[in-house]
């Protein structure tokens, strides 16, 4: 009962005022996806309008759902038949994967008093690392860790060095694909790890990568190419000869 | 006259109605999709206020709101971290977060979007497994467990 009761308030309300207004302003595209060029800091789309209507039409506000998308229009009134367009700026900033930004525009057109527009992208990205941190817990065994770095570019790209800035930890690189794919095995020395834990930064140099890039793009990939290596804090090696003369219990029990 | 001004009448009331019971934060009902209180629907991924603050000291709280609102006021001890500027934060959250603990993210709100692309990412990229989405975002922090 409640439903229909509901059904019928809305069929009243669209009758009654959805009828007698027609459309004033006329949009080409609600929609934009945008392709990205590699190495782009920021996409710019137009959303194109018409005000079709016989009076003029104000733009009272336009909000992006984002901070990262400015929305800029040339001037606030547009009289009958007049053209116009919003012009949206996102910025990137490291961003990846498929990007959704919404931006809101309202008028003072009672046919359509609220917008919404909608840019879409898909980033690619340049590399992967994965995962960015390696971590071994206190009770875990030192065994050897891999982190696969994948790169997307269009050329080749090969991995040159991985470099670490602290000590304790040995790293190898094997290439799995050419100018594609590496793995960067961590291994953790039981010596380097004291009580304290073990913490150390790696960084990937890379070669082949001829073109040139803007250098904001240039410092964006560079910092894509560390990882982060953690080692819990764990006992002595002292305190370990003290406990393993202590008894094996403690030993079989995991401890 | 009468007729015409019960009709007026009836035309002011109807939409007023309509809208009573249909808008999102309705005091007499309304839908749970909208709810944006803490006591609305967990999505998948989401935590409650209360349950992460039993987690105790083992919670890395990741801050996801525009660094300006971070500057001003956050959840004490929580680390920034934005998809603006990913970089430039992911060192700091990946340095402190707790061997066996907990990371949840938060932004300002139930319905803004960047503390689940945070989360999303700390997943992808950075290999956590342990990675939440605070359930109504800062506002829920401001409201307090409930």
């Amino acid at each position: 009962m409640q439903m229909l009761f509901r059904s019928w308030f809305l069929v009243w309300v669209v009758l009654c005022w959805a009828g007698p207004v027609s459309a004033a302003v006329t949009w080409s595209d609600k929609t934009l996806d945008l392709a990205v060029e590699p190495g782009a800091m920021e996409l710019v789309g137009a959303f194109a309008f018409t005000n079709e209507g016989e009076s003029a039409v104000t733009v009272t506000s336009i909000r992006s759902s984002c901070g990262c998308t400015a929305a800029a229009l040339e001037k606030k009134v547009y009289g009958p038949g007049e053209s116009g367009q919003i012009t949206a700026t996102f910025t990137l900033g490291d961003r990846v994967g498929k990007q959704v930004k919404k931006i809101v525009v309202r008028t003072d057109d009672p046919a359509t008093p609220v917008t919404t527009l909608t840019l879409r992208a898909d980033i690619p990205r340049w590399a992967e690392l994965s995962p960015r941190l390696v971590m071994w817990r206190a009770d875990e065994a030192l065994d050897a860790k891999t982190v696969e770095v994948v790169f997307h570019d269009a050329e080749p790209v090969v991995l040159t060095a991985a470099g670490t800035d602290a000590e304790g930890v040995t790293l190898a690189v094997e290439e799995l694909e050419a100018g594609r794919r590496y793995a960067v095995t961590v291994s953790p020395e039981a010596a380097g790890v004291g009580a304290e834990g073990l913490r150390a930064l790696v960084r990937i140099e890379v070669a082949g990568t001829d073109r040139e890039v803007a250098a904001a793009v240039a410092k964006q990939r560079a910092e894509m190419l560390r990882f982060l290596v953690r080692v819990a804090g764990r006992p002595s090696a002292a305190t370990e000869a003290e406990r393993e003369a202590g008894g094996s219990a403690q030993v079989d029990a995991g401890l | 006259m009468a007729w015409q001004v019960a009709g007026l009448l009836l035309v002011g009331a109807l939409p007023a109605v309509a809208t009573a019971w249909w808008h999102p934060r309705s005091p007499y009902g309304g839908s749970a999709a909208g709810d944006t209180s803490e006591a609305s629907a967990l999505a998948d991924g989401e935590v409650r206020l209360a349950t992460a603050l039993g987690w105790g000291e083992s919670v890395l709280w990741v801050d996801a709101r525009p660094s300006a609102e971070y500057t001003q006021q956050r959840i004490p001890g929580a680390v920034w971290l934005s998809v603006d500027d990913w970089e430039a934060g992911l060192f700091d959250v990946l340095e402190r977060v707790p061997t066996e603990g907990w990371v949840v993210v938060y932004c300002g709100s139930q319905r803004c979007e960047a503390s689940r692309e945070v989360a999303e990412r700390l997943r992808d990229e950075a290999g956590l497994e342990r990675v939440v989405v605070l359930h109504g975002g800062w506002d829920a922090w401001k409201a307090g467990p409930r």
